[in-house]
């Protein structure tokens, strides 16, 4: 993406040409390729993608959580500082003050051993540097915020005491205690039954209208997308194919991957005959093709798309990554 | 209309549950008084958030679990009636597919072996070669490549065991068969995939689906019929549009408002009803209905007495005290 940096005001975080790899038996796993876009502050994104698609790893890396055989290049500025490359010490002063990160699965990311009131607390104590009382006393009056009752009461209990949805409430509250400036939310409803996961959505929009806190959501369901972002970045085999405001991905979708997610979704509110299904699968990312990524899969498909992988580029208000020029009318 | 390829009446499957060292055994009722038909050609889903017993049913009505009582009639014929011989007779016609393809798939097994079992138990006189044959026809039927046949199930992706697992129940020409989430564990762009291969081989056989999801906009695609459970019980029952777009059960609107739309300002638009609390333990279902926990239009009624599933005006059915005050959304 071309850098629009001299015009706009810094942003919170600007990553660009982001690469991650992982070193496995069998060769280099190229899971993010490139990978350049920026977010204001108060802003939220959705990151989109299917499994493998790399759209975790691009947070992992920035936060320095990559697994021990992966590795990152390229930059990724928070504020102004450089977070690739940088040390443990200087990260940890970061992460969870100023970037908080919940994730799909709460029972993986609480620890099992510690109540919930230690786990809230200690957050509290490292960061802001509170006293026991004070910081018991917050961590209660955050459990209140997220909607979880009699939180004086259930403080004291272990995560396996809680729901599943109650424990993403916890990951939550956790995550704000610090007031962040930038919360990414990686599936964060994903493993929850419908109802609750209206009620976790619902929170998610009060409390990101109450805050201002810029929003990462890190996602399979453009449902969930189009309620909750102001912006959508869309990836497929490791790099962004489209970029846009959330309106423009879903009115005026232009890379043929997004056109035949948005046509392969069943929706409640409409009769469809048959869903247009994205024919084949993604490619194994220790095989990647030449050229575009998506190739194989693509109805648009041109002798170019072999050779060369196309780069993002701007397209009325949106970028995107495709030698294919899509019609203007296109809706879906 | 012709008589029904199943009948399910008044079905109840209870699971003894022991929970200390000497507390008494206590009963889990996974389903509770459920009726329902389901004629060839059609596909009735089945709706419900987890522990609501949706998995439970689809199991008990192919005798893969043992009822507490009620009956299932398989044309007209009671099942609960017959002898393992019998049985086994008849499941040729019933088959199952599973959430997790690839646990459903044994490791050691190829694909030929995996997706011709069905006819080396039901057709032993076939030779060999019939067997192949009949084997690579599937394959090709389901999207597979006949020359994948001697290929084991690891080396394929979600979507693919997918489909090896549709051939291997689609082998004998069921009359039914349970999808019990068969696309919940797959990518978006797989998913419609599945979809479109499920109700294509229902337009060339007539074959029956009872379609299993917790995902409301895949269930409204796919069925002619939307069964609405809740713990174990049916909340509504009725045509797939109707149910969608004129739900009158307090539950069911709260899962259709709790559908995201991918669409914006529809989606931003939207009135929510977003339920409080969670599902209470199907130990200790609440009394009367069980809905009222977590029901805003609960009164003193509904923890007295237990609402039947009556039939109303819209063709739909519906077990709640208060349906009639619940309007058209």
């Amino acid at each position: 993406m071309p850098s629009t940096r001299a015009i706009d005001s810094a942003p919170l975080l600007a990553v660009e040409h982001l690469d991650v790899s992982f070193a496995t038996p069998d060769g280099t796993v190229r899971a993010v390729q490139d990978v350049g876009f920026s977010l204001a502050a108060g802003e939220s994104l959705g990151i989109v993608g299917e499994s493998g698609a790399g759209k975790s790893q691009v947070f992992l890396a920035a936060l320095g959580l990559l697994a021990a055989n992966g590795s990152a290049a390229g930059s990724v500025r928070f504020g102004g500082d450089e977070l690739i490359g940088l040390s443990r010490q200087a990260l940890d002063r970061i992460r969870g003050a100023r970037i908080a990160m919940i994730f799909q699965d709460p029972m993986t990311s609480l620890n099992p051993y510690l109540k919930v009131a230690v786990q809230l607390t200690e957050v509290l104590v490292v960061h802001k540097g509170l006293g026991g009382d004070a910081a018991r006393a917050a961590a209660i009056a955050m459990l209140d915020r997220v909607g979880i009752s009699d939180a004086r009461q259930r403080i004291d209990l272990y995560p396996h005491e809680l729901s599943g949805g109650m424990r993403q409430r916890v990951m939550i509250a956790m995550a704000l205690l610090c007031d962040p400036e930038l919360l990414i939310a990686d599936e964060p409803t994903t493993a929850l039954d419908v109802t609750i996961q209206a009620q976790i959505l619902e929170l998610m929009a009060e409390l990101r209208l109450a805050t201002k806190t810029a929003t990462v959501l890190i996602t399979h369901d453009l449902g969930v997308v189009a309620g909750l972002c102001d912006r959508v970045a869309v990836m497929y085999a490791g790099r962004i194919v489209e970029t846009a405001d959330v309106r423009d991905i879903f009115y005026r979708p232009r890379h043929p991957y997004t056109r035949g997610l948005l046509r392969s979704m069943p929706r409640i509110d409409a009769d469809a005959a048959e869903l247009t299904a994205i024919p084949g699968q993604p490619p194994n990312p220790q095989r990647l093709p030449s050229g575009c990524a998506f190739r194989a899969r693509c109805p648009h498909r041109l002798p170019v798309c072999v050779t060369t992988a196309p780069e993002l580029r701007p397209v009325a208000g949106s970028h995107v990554a495709c030698h294919w020029d899509a019609p203007e009318d296109a809706a879906g | 209309m012709s008589m029904p390829l199943l009948s399910v009446r008044d079905l109840a499957v209870h699971f003894p549950v022991r929970s200390g060292l000497l507390a008494r055994s206590r009963v889990l009722k996974a389903v509770d008084g459920v009726s329902f038909d389901l004629h060839e050609g059609e596909t009735l889903g089945i709706v419900g958030e987890s522990g609501c017993g949706k998995s439970t049913l689809g199991r008990a009505v192919l005798r893969l679990l043992e009822p507490a009582s009620g009956r299932i009639l398989w044309l007209g014929r009671d099942l609960g009636g017959l002898g393992a011989a019998e049985l086994r007779r008849q499941r040729r016609d019933m088959q199952i597919i599973f959430q997790d393809p690839l646990a459903a798939l044994d490791p050691r097994m190829t694909l030929g072996e995996i997706i011709g079992e069905p006819l080396r138990t039901h057709e032993p006189a076939l030779g060999r070669a019939a067997i192949e044959e009949r084997v690579a026809a599937m394959m090709r039927r389901v999207g597979l490549l006949a020359q994948q046949i001697n290929r084991y199930p690891h080396e394929f992706s979600g979507g693919q065991c997918q489909r090896i697992g549709i051939a291997r129940a689609m082998i004998l020409g069921p009359k039914l068969v349970v999808c019990d989430e068969p696309v919940s564990a797959l990518d978006v762009s797989i998913q419609a995939q599945i979809v479109n291969l499920l109700k294509a081989l229902q337009d060339e056989s007539g074959l029956a689906l009872l379609f299993i999801s917790h995902n409301l906009s895949v269930v409204r695609h796919i069925s002619h019929r939307i069964l609405v459970l809740y713990l174990g019980r049916i909340v509504e029952l009725g045509d797939a549009r109707t149910v969608c777009a004129a739900p009158r059960h307090p539950y069911t609107q709260a899962l259709v408002s709790a559908a995201p739309i991918p669409d914006p300002d529809r989606e931003r638009a939207k009135r929510r009803l977003v339920l409080a609390g969670e599902l209470p333990s199907p130990l200790d279902p609440p009394s009367g209905c069980a809905f009222r926990t977590r029901c805003p239009k609960a009164t003193e009624l509904c923890a007295a007495e237990r609402p039947v599933l009556e039939d109303i005006k819209t063709g739909q059915r519906v077990a709640c005290h208060h349906w009639r005050e619940t309007g058209q959304r």
